[in-house]
């Protein structure tokens, strides 16, 4: 489980741009919590800071109780996070990758192989498995990104807007993914702007403009809420349309 | 910790490994340079050595007016006076030839009448390169003190004077040099250029593929991600980097030891570097290899890119080679310039070769002073190798 308490970053001379700026929700477990917003929200600061990536100005991360401004490295051996980037290291092959990546957690040995291959199965990437990773395709990069982060089958997953720039299979595949998470009772908080997304697979939504939080609830409570038909609508109701236009012009030049 | 950064040097070994250009450019070229340099050295030797021992031809005007003792002087030393016709200063001036001799109208006839005679010897010693001028003129000079000695003898005997008296200090010279220190020769030039560039050389791709590579590539914050802390993450990628910039130092100094024992007899003359020679380089220059790998990765870490990890480590390069050529050129007499960084190090080798006596502690200071800059640096790249900073930096 993640608990996101009042969490705050501030950027610039006098802390003049609040990037995230007293944010709080739950992810429990079992479910998949969405975090929605227009660029330069304040979504990957956010998660960011949960990841224990870069360190809050205020509030904190509580991850199966350890609190992310006084045992990071901890936080960080708890959760599984899959970037927007698809990075990968070209002059390797994925299984070394995974072992790469599975050797941070403590893995070795026979353990560390037969999780490195069930990433694999799980993946369907038995094909590419040992091959290295020059001129792979983007999809079979976020394979390797999404394998990375599942090498020490973390509880709680953070994926960072997992479908953009996919193929319609490869969509499907990662939606796929994400709602096999939850059916194996994992915590799953994922950002993503595509609203049919986040409609389709998310437990809870939490919806963050320039930087807080200005609902939360299940797609249907915020349709409801919005007394809108569908949940694109109702996120535009919810954010505001000149919040909307001021998170995506005003933060220009950090990232979201 | 220990585990992390094992496996992220392993990791950054492998994949830096499997990159055929940076192989190339760590492991092969080193060696290349290695060997270069032990063929050069004799080879140079033996350049200087042909230079100072054949014969000398040297324009000249007024040949007629030379006498014949002093013709037979310049034969004795394998001196030649080729007439020149034309403007012999200019030919001179224009560095066409090293040196010119003019002989004055009544030259021979002043020497018979015991009154003071001149010669004119015109010289350019950018002539010709380093291998040039100086040796036509150095034998010319020689030439003409022996026949000065000669007629001096002849007038004081006509006198009934001991000619013994014409020399109160007779000087003999007598070479010393053994066949390991004329090996060092060149060498103490040349090991102190070949071990800064080779660590250069050598760390140079993974240093800015293990940072600025890695922000380009995308992967850095899915290794930031990782409960791998900063401290682990750094020095895991400055192990890979020290690898690859110490085994080329291994390589380059072996490779130059081979070469100069696989050289044929006739081209070293008995003349071959011992082993321990190279053995104290590679003691010192592994210090150097740290030092230079952590500057190396301090720079490319304040960078975003490859390019301008490259443009950024080229300012680097003469940081380190400067000191390098100047311990080539000037050797230090004090223990404690053996503390400078670089140039310290680079003067130990240098003086290593030649098989000079080191001053006391002169080995302990060229490694304390690597190891001394190395902390530095460390300290320094530690701060700026933090999550947030990398994040977000430049």
């Amino acid at each position: 489980m993640i608990e996101i308490k009042d969490l705050k970053k501030h950027y610039g001379e006098d802390g003049e741009i609040k990037a995230v700026d007293g944010v709080s929700f739950d992810c429990p477990d079992g479910q998949i919590t969405g975090l929605l917003g227009p660029n330069g929200a304040g979504k990957t600061t956010t998660l960011r800071m949960i990841a224990a990536l870069i360190k809050p100005m205020g509030g904190t991360v509580i991850v199966d109780g350890h609190d992310v401004t006084t045992d990071a490295q901890m936080v960080r051996s708890l959760l599984g996070v899959q970037s927007d980037m698809l990075g990968v290291y070209p002059r390797l092959t994925p299984r070394e990758q995974f072992r790469y990546y599975g050797r941070f957690y403590g893995l070795k040995g026979e353990a560390l192989e037969s999780r490195v291959q069930a990433v694999i199965e799980e993946l369907k990437m038995e094909e590419i498995a040992d091959r290295r990773a020059e001129g792979f395709s983007r999809g079979q990069r976020q394979k390797i990104v999404l394998g990375r982060a599942l090498v020490h089958d973390p509880h709680n997953i953070i994926m960072d807007e997992p479908t953009t720039g996919l193929d319609v299979m490869a969509v499907r595949d990662t939606r796929q993914t994400i709602r096999d998470f939850r059916d194996q009772d994992r915590c799953v908080l994922f950002s993503t702007h595509y609203m049919d997304e986040a409609e389709r697979l998310c437990d809870n939504i939490a919806i963050i403009v320039k930087g807080k939080i200005v609902a939360f609830g299940t797609p249907s409570d915020l349709i409801a809420r919005a007394q809108t038909v569908n949940l694109e609508d109702a996120f535009v109701a919810l954010a505001g349309r000149e919040g909307l236009l001021r998170s995506e012009y005003s933060q220009r030049g950090r990232e979201d | 910790m220990l585990g992390h950064i094992n496996n992220i040097w392993r990791k950054e070994l492998l994949d830096g490994t499997r990159d055929r250009r940076s192989l190339a450019q760590s492991l092969l070229l080193p060696l290349i340079l290695g060997i270069m340099a032990a063929v050069l050295s004799p080879v140079m030797t033996a350049v200087i050595t042909s230079r100072q021992q054949s014969s000398v031809t040297i324009p000249a005007q007024g040949i007629e007016y030379l006498g014949r003792e002093l013709i037979d002087t310049f034969r004795l030393l394998d001196i030649t006076l080729e007439p020149h016709a034309g403007d012999l200063e200019a030919t001179i001036r224009s560095g066409d030839e090293a040196a010119g001799l003019i002989v004055p109208e009544g030259f021979s006839d002043r020497i018979d009448n015991e009154e003071p005679a001149g010669l004119i010897l015109l010289t350019n010693r950018t002539s010709g390169g380093i291998f040039g001028g100086s040796f036509s003129v150095q034998r010319l000079v020689l030439a003409i003190n022996s026949y000065n000695q000669l007629v001096s003898i002849e007038r004081v005997e006509l006198r009934g004077v001991d000619p013994a008296l014409l020399v109160p200090v007779e000087l003999e010279s007598r070479d010393l040099a053994t066949p390991e220190q004329l090996g060092g020769f060149f060498a103490a030039f040349m090991l102190p250029i070949l071990i800064g560039m080779v660590a250069v050389l050598g760390g140079l791709f993974i240093a800015i593929d293990v940072t600025a590579g890695e922000k380009e590539r995308g992967t850095l914050e899915a290794l930031l991600v990782t409960p791998a802390s900063d401290a682990a993450i750094f020095f895991g990628k400055l192990a890979a980097v020290f690898t690859m910039t110490a085994v080329p130092i291994v390589l380059a100094f072996m490779g130059f030891w081979a070469a100069s024992n696989l050289l044929p007899e006739s081209v070293t003359k008995g003349a071959v570097l011992p082993i321990g020679v190279i053995f104290g380089a590679i003691l010192i220059g592994l210090p150097l290899a740290l030092f230079i790998s952590v500057v190396l990765m301090t720079i490319s870490i304040r960078t975003k890119s490859f390019k301008a990890a490259q443009s950024s480590v080229g300012a680097m390069q003469l940081f380190v080679l400067i000191p390098i050529f100047a311990a080539a050129f000037v050797l230090p007499t004090e223990s404690t310039a053996f503390l400078i960084p670089i140039y310290g190090p680079a003067a130990v080798v240098a003086k290593l070769a030649v098989g000079a006596t080191l001053p006391d502690n002169a080995i302990l200071f060229g490694i304390i002073s690597s190891l001394l800059a190395a902390s530095v640096a460390m300290v320094i790249a530690l701060r700026l190798f933090n999550r947030e900073r990398l994040l977000y930096s430049v």
